[in-house]
């Protein structure tokens, strides 16, 4: 009866040291909004460029280091925070001239596939802005990870990339604006 | 703000293909048919109105065209669903009122049911209705307004139209009704220009084309069809005029100031039927009428351009106050030598070719772009 017993419970404290030790396959962070930017630039007839950013957005990624197909990203941001340093200029873009912030209230990205490419994640997905949504793919550099405040495990990622206005229907509304809108992305998520 | 030359341009277009369009639809099918068999005014009546959507389809369609207006298909925002949506159905009302026109509640039940329509189509999945009311939306989504609100808020405007509709139809029925189209004419493109100066210049240039449009309906209806109501051209340009204001009221910087100036205007088309004015002349009442019009038109224009000026003044405040001698100097020219002609924003070009447009610098070439910096990489 004793060896029993010495045997079930060696076995559930096997079964519980291998439950401790074996890697989590998926680490859930959200996007740390005082270590993020959206920022953007759009050229100004051929002269100069427009620089931009949104103020106010969120999101939240998954990390699977064991199967990093299986990672995901979704980046929400407000439309109706652009700021480009120039009162009048961002209520224009947040009319229906360009943005129309009323009537499309969100831009949203939303990975669908993911894959590990030398110093980050090739991260396709769907880019949703001024109602329109289209297929994107981004090249997130980094994956580093540090602890900070102390307890807090925070990773970070950026990215740069090219969008053009037609496709998302925000049209010429005069020709000294450029077509294409040169985005960048940089965020730091902390685990959950 | 688009080109005055084009503006002009594309108003012209839309009265050329309006008028084109009421003399081969309207005018000499009606001539033809009178010369072989009698033709009733009710006949004539039904036959003019189609003559005169069509002739409002086709000038707008044009003057679109022309103003380089790309409405996105499918409807998706505001102004699409204005041009494809609503604009269509006000036709399609005033030609069934039209052919029903022994039973009037069948037009005065159409009309109200768009009207009542038309708020809510207009504000259709923007983020002032509650987000349940979308089909498909995030129902979590924040909303301007509660179902409350926004049930009152559509409700009322849905009304207010309903009530200038009448009114401007019945007004157009009377004797010098034709001052009705000119009136919605004028009032098409103050409002166009309006909208325009408060920050929604694709929006507001949906109302250049129907000043043209109106006018050249209106002159062949005088020049060879003698006057008639146009009922058509009311219903179409009532519910263009009430959409471009709702457009710039909700998704532009139109002030309430504005908005309530421009919506006055058309009743005042409601001085047709006061006593005084109709002993006046036919000529006599259509110039008291688009001028009572224009006065309120005109106010709501020059209070947009006032506030388009000082907000283009503020703009450029500090780049002048940054020229004073005891401000840094941002130019590379030494003050007092500069060329005036380099200092003058190169007008952008008006054609389409490739070859004058401004050069961007995104579009040549790809900008030159080191590998983004890796911010973990500075541990390894």
């Amino acid at each position: 009866m004793f060896r029993r017993v010495c045997v079930t419970m060696a076995g559930l404290a096997l079964v519980a040291a291998l439950g401790l030790v074996s890697p989590v396959a998926a680490d859930e962070y959200a996007v740390d909004g005082m270590h993020a930017g959206v920022n953007f630039k759009i050229s100004h007839l051929g002269l100069s460029w427009v620089q931009g950013r949104f103020d106010q957005f969120g999101g939240e990624f998954t990390i699977d280091t064991v199967n990093p197909e299986k990672s995901s990203f979704t980046l929400n941001i407000n439309p109706a925070s652009i700021d480009t340093n120039n009162q009048k200029r961002d209520e224009h873009l947040r009319s229906g001239d360009f943005l129309n912030v009323k009537q499309f209230p969100a831009m949203k990205f939303k990975s669908t596939a993911v894959r590990p490419v030398k110093g980050g994640y090739e991260v396709t997905g769907d880019f949703t802005m001024h109602g329109v949504t289209k297929p994107v793919t981004l090249e997130l550099v980094g994956g580093h990870t540090a602890e900070f405040p102390k307890g807090v495990t925070r990773v970070g990622f950026s990215a740069e990339f090219t969008l053009r206005r037609a496709d998302f229907g925000i049209g010429p509304i005069t020709p000294a604006l450029g077509e294409k809108i040169y985005a960048a992305v940089s965020f730091e998520g902390m685990r959950k | 703000m688009p080109d005055a030359t084009l503006i002009l341009e594309g108003v012209a277009a839309a009265g050329g293909v309006a008028a084109l369009v009421m003399l081969l639809l309207g005018v000499w099918p009606a001539r033809k048919v009178a010369a072989t068999a009698a033709i009733t005014p009710m006949r004539r009546s039904r036959l003019a109105t189609f003559a005169e959507v069509l002739a409002v389809a086709g000038g707008m369609g044009i003057g679109c065209w022309w103003l380089g207006i790309k409405p996105n298909t499918p409807p998706v925002e505001d102004k699409d669903r204005l041009l494809f949506v609503l604009l269509p159905a006000a036709g399609i009302v005033e030609i069934l009122a039209v052919v029903w026109q022994r039973r009037r509640w069948v037009g005065r039940t159409l009309r109200l049911l768009l009207a009542l329509s038309l708020p809510f189509l207009m504000l259709f999945g923007s983020g002032w209705l509650p987000a349940k009311w979308t089909p498909g939306a995030d129902p979590t989504a924040p909303s301007t307004w509660t179902e409350q609100e926004a049930l009152r808020n559509l409700v009322g405007l849905g009304i207010l139209l309903a009530a200038v509709w009448g009114l401007l139809v019945w007004a157009a029925q009377r004797a010098g009704g034709f001052a009705v189209p000119a009136a919605l004419g004028v009032l098409s493109a103050a409002a166009g220009a309006t909208i325009m100066l408060s920050g929604y210049a694709t929006g507001g240039m949906i109302g250049l084309p129907f000043a043209g449009v109106a006018a050249g309906a209106l002159l062949v209806c005088l020049l060879f069809a003698r006057a008639h109501s146009m009922t058509g051209v009311v219903g179409i340009g009532t519910v263009l005029v009430f959409g471009l204001l709702m457009a710039g009221e909700f998704f532009g910087e139109l002030t309430t100031t504005n908005f309530t100036l421009l919506i006055a205007a058309p009743v005042l088309c409601g001085l047709l039927a006061l006593p005084p004015v109709q002993r006046f002349k036919p000529a006599v009442r259509f110039v008291v009428v688009i001028v009572a019009c224009l006065v309120p038109a005109g106010v709501a224009v020059g209070l947009a351009q006032r506030s388009f000026a000082a907000a283009t003044d503020e703009s450029s405040a500090y780049g002048a106050a940054s020229s004073g001698s005891d401000a840094p100097a941002f130019s590379g020219t030494p003050a007092g030598s500069a060329n005036p002609s380099l200092l003058k924003e190169p007008a952008p070009s008006r054609s389409k070719d490739s070859a004058s447009t401004p050069r961007d610098p995104g579009i040549d070439e790809e900008p030159k772009r080191s590998a983004p910096i890796d911010p973990g990489e500075s541990k390894n």
